[in-house]
């Protein structure tokens, strides 16, 4: 299948193509976009996410595409979120702003409607990476520091971990997210990224298989 | 390394503190002070240049016959740059160890077609404040460190996929330029045909790779021209400069001052609040205040990402123009 990522940087990328190979259990394939995507932060996603969509469903072969933001500070998504959406939770804003520009979308011979499929790491995607390594790290424990517990880890902690410092070079990053990524699939890990982060990871890899 | 500069009556600075740390950002919209804060270390690098007239504001009417700055350090203690109406010079007072610290600083603010200018072939090619002078400073890398320079290319080839070394001509009797080689059927690119974006951005690359950069740099909006999916190249050129241990390098970290008013830059900040300093002006004046220490920023953070969040004005510094 061919997948296009959006998503903060290369580094999650690499991870992002192991782990929804691993959901699929295929290979993914290169789209021809041109120069990749622009990664950018998720500042005025509103404005940014249109034009990326645009871009991959009439410029590109690509069949899908995986839109992945950290959650950071914003509230975490859950349940209630379905029937009342949180316009401070970033799956929620997200969630809108694809449905929006997907509606504007036309499709034609030969170009089918993009899929596409939404992955919101709490807090950060460091988080994904120590699935099975760090017992502590899913989103109902960062619930937890939210609601003013004090908990073992921050933001800055997870990269320390999976880093070895909090200001980790682009390709140290790069290199420990694929290393990371690999061994969760090949450890079969997914389900478990599914079980700690059904939100933000297990309503991606739902999506992902609706794709066969 | 400066912790903090505290600045009295200097131009549009009346009373403000600017703290600093191994790596600054300061993030505000124009007018807020951020450029006359890094422009002023370049002032007290010999304020005896400087008269009563180049420091005060013309905008403001004040009966102050003084300017005074305190400029505090981790290691070498203090000093003071003063500038007074009765006196016709500035002058420096404090430790000579700050004084020389400060007299490395170097204000970066490049200029792609000085970045592409043939060089003359000389010995100890500096990179100047423009980027002038970027094919000698390789070269002579090439020659001194070549494993420096091999790691340069790697990571330039990181950056652009598209460019894979750095190569050298000729173009004149004692001149030099340089030229990236296209990573796919190995086609010479001269300096002078490159886009601006990729000659900024090598730039920052080969500032990171210098062997003994300047101990105190500043940049001013290093945003400027860079396709937004190298600001994150640009921040790690930056950190590799404050941050050297990261990055395997054995020299001293440099101090590094950025400014920026681009919410996508300062989005690369978000897991490094205590970087960055917001620069705001209200009727009192200009102010530096740390991001950590604004009242309730955890909560403000939980509202959108920092970079909407600066630029929806809750944090102060309001971009009105941008
Ligand atoms: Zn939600």
């Amino acid at each position: 299948m061919k997948i296009a990522f959006f998503s903060e940087s290369v580094a999650d990328e690499s991870a992002l193509k192991i782990l929804v190979s691993g959901i699929l259990q295929e290979e993914i394939e290169e789209t021809d976009l041109p120069n990749k995507l622009i990664y950018r932060s998720c500042t005025h996603l509103d404005k940014d996410l249109p034009a990326v969509i645009n871009a991959v469903h009439y410029n590109s072969n690509a069949e899908a595409l995986i839109v992945v933001s950290d959650s950071d500070d914003t509230p975490v998504h859950i349940n209630d979120h379905e029937e009342n959406e949180n316009e401070k939770c970033r799956l929620c804003q997200l969630r809108k702003a694809i449905e929006k520009s997907l509606s504007k979308l036309q499709t034609f011979e030969g170009k089918n409607l993009l899929k596409v499929a939404i992955g919101v790491p709490v807090p950060a995607i460091e988080a994904w990476y120590l699935i099975g390594i760090n017992p502590q790290v899913s989103s109902n424990y960062w619930i937890r520091f939210q609601n003013g517990e004090k908990i073992r880890y921050d933001r800055q902690k997870l990269k320390e971990q999976v880093y070895g410092t909090a200001r980790p070079s682009l390709k140290l990053e790069t290199e420990r997210a694929i290393e990371e990524s690999t061994r969760i699939v090949e450890n079969e890990l997914i389900e478990d990224l599914e079980t700690n982060f059904p939100q933000g990871f297990g309503k991606m890899a739902d999506e992902v298989r609706n794709w066969k | 390394m400066i912790t903090s500069i505290h600045y009295k009556n200097f131009k549009a600075l009346q009373d403000a503190t600017l703290p600093l740390g191994r790596f600054t950002l300061i993030v505000g919209a124009n007018g807020t002070g951020k450029s006359t804060a890094v422009k002023s270390l370049e002032m007290f690098k010999s304020p005896a240049r400087y008269l009563w007239n180049d420091i005060i504001s013309k905008s403001l009417i004040s009966n102050d016959s003084l300017s005074t700055v305190d400029i505090e350090s981790d290691r070498f203690g203090n000093a003071k740059v003063q500038f007074s109406q009765t006196s016709h010079k500035g002058s420096f007072s404090g430790n000579p160890n700050l004084e020389k610290l400060i007299i490395e600083f170097r204000l970066f603010s490049f200029d792609s077609s000085k970045i592409s200018a043939p060089v003359p072939i000389q010995a100890n090619t500096i990179l100047e404040e423009s980027g002038r002078g970027l094919a000698g400073v390789l070269d002579q890398l090439r020659d001194s460190e070549p494993e420096r320079f091999e790691e340069l290319n790697a990571e330039l080839n990181r950056w652009f996929y598209e460019y894979d070394r750095i190569l050298f001509e000729v173009p004149a009797d004692g001149q030099k330029s340089f030229l990236l080689r296209t990573t796919v059927g190995k086609h010479k690119i001269k300096a002078s045909e490159l886009s601006d974006g990729t000659l900024l951005a090598l730039a920052y690359l080969t500032i990171a790779y210098l062997p003994n950069p300047p101990k105190i740099v500043a940049f001013e909006e290093p945003e400027k021209g860079i396709h937004p999916r190298l600001l994150r190249n640009i921040q790690e050129a930056m950190y590799r400069l404050a941050y050297p241990e990261n990055y395997g390098e054995k020299r001293e970290p440099i101090q590094v001052i950025a400014t920026t008013h681009s919410p996508y830059l300062l989005d690369l900040f978000k897991d490094n609040p205590e970087e960055i300093v917001i620069s705001s002006k209200d009727e009192k004046g200009v102010h530096f205040e740390r991001l950590i220490d604004k009242p309730h920023i955890k909560e403000i953070l939980q509202d959108a990402p920092l970079g909407e969040i600066w630029y929806s004005g809750v944090l102060g510094g309001v971009p009105a123009h941008i």
